[in-house]
């Protein structure tokens, strides 16, 4: 299942994926992975995400 | 006789100056990889060791009819452990797994170019070896693939990891500029 709110949490501190990757010390293509729905990221990551995004884990992560 | 070894260690001394250069300027660190690489990586080895296995399987099935050897000692193994090192590199770069995440080589001390450049001189050398060997009839004695066959599968296997590694290069491309839009 795509991740929307993840990317339109990204486009709305209009951070392109590269450099929410740099942010958190992942590849591009881990980030494009977790928005396209391909790989579940760890808790370890999704809190590193949602700091970077300055959003929750509710916000970000949950249904 | 002793003067055709010459070449071989004129060639391995260039790599080993040519590592030790690279490594000089980027250090002997060690690849980094983020928690997606890290899995699809396990995965490119247990695919890759799923592989060896079919193909040793395969080959004893074969031996098992046919009694007289397909190859010289030693390098049916070579080919399988080679088939394996196909797999787990190919499914790596598919999966953006085979580059670190700073960029370096999969070893950790060479950049994506310098790989690279390392890659097309092995092809070059073995495409080489492998026009000579078929030039010289030293690539099937009495119906066996001597031990030069590994020229040609060597020119194969690096050959395919370059394309690979083109393809997925215009792919990301691709999906980058599509991603931010």
């Amino acid at each position: 299942m795509k991740n929307l709110k993840l990317k339109s949490a990204r486009a709305a501190k209009d951070m392109s994926q590269q450099l929410l990757a740099d942010v958190v010390g992942v590849s591009r293509q881990t980030i494009n992975a977790i928005e396209k729905g391909d790989y579940n990221p760890s808790i370890k990551l999704c809190i590193a995400i949602c700091k970077a995004l300055g959003k929750t884990l509710d916000e970000l992560f949950w249904e | 006789m002793t003067w055709e070894i010459i070449p071989v260690v004129l060639v391995i001394a260039l790599v080993i100056l040519f590592l030790a250069t690279q490594a000089k300027k980027y250090g002997w660190r060690k690849a980094k990889y983020d928690e997606r690489q890290m899995m699809i990586r396990m995965k490119s080895y247990m695919y890759a060791n799923e592989t060896m296995i079919v193909c040793a399987l395969a080959y004893m099935s074969i031996g098992f009819f046919i009694k007289k050897p397909l190859t010289a000692p030693g390098i049916e193994a070579l080919i399988i452990a080679l088939i394996g090192v196909a797999v787990f590199t190919i499914y790596s770069i598919f999966h953006d797994a085979f580059f670190s995440l700073d960029k370096t080589g999969p070893g950790g001390a060479m950049s994506p170019l310098s790989y690279i450049i390392l890659l097309v001189g092995i092809v070059a050398m073995n495409a080489i070896a492998t026009v000579e060997s078929i030039r010289s009839h030293e690539l099937l004695k009495d119906g066996i693939l001597t031990h030069r066959a590994i020229h040609p599968v060597f020119a194969v296997l690096f050959l395919v990891i370059l394309i690979s590694i083109g393809i997925k290069y215009f792919m990301n491309a691709r999906e980058s500029r599509g991603a931010e839009q």
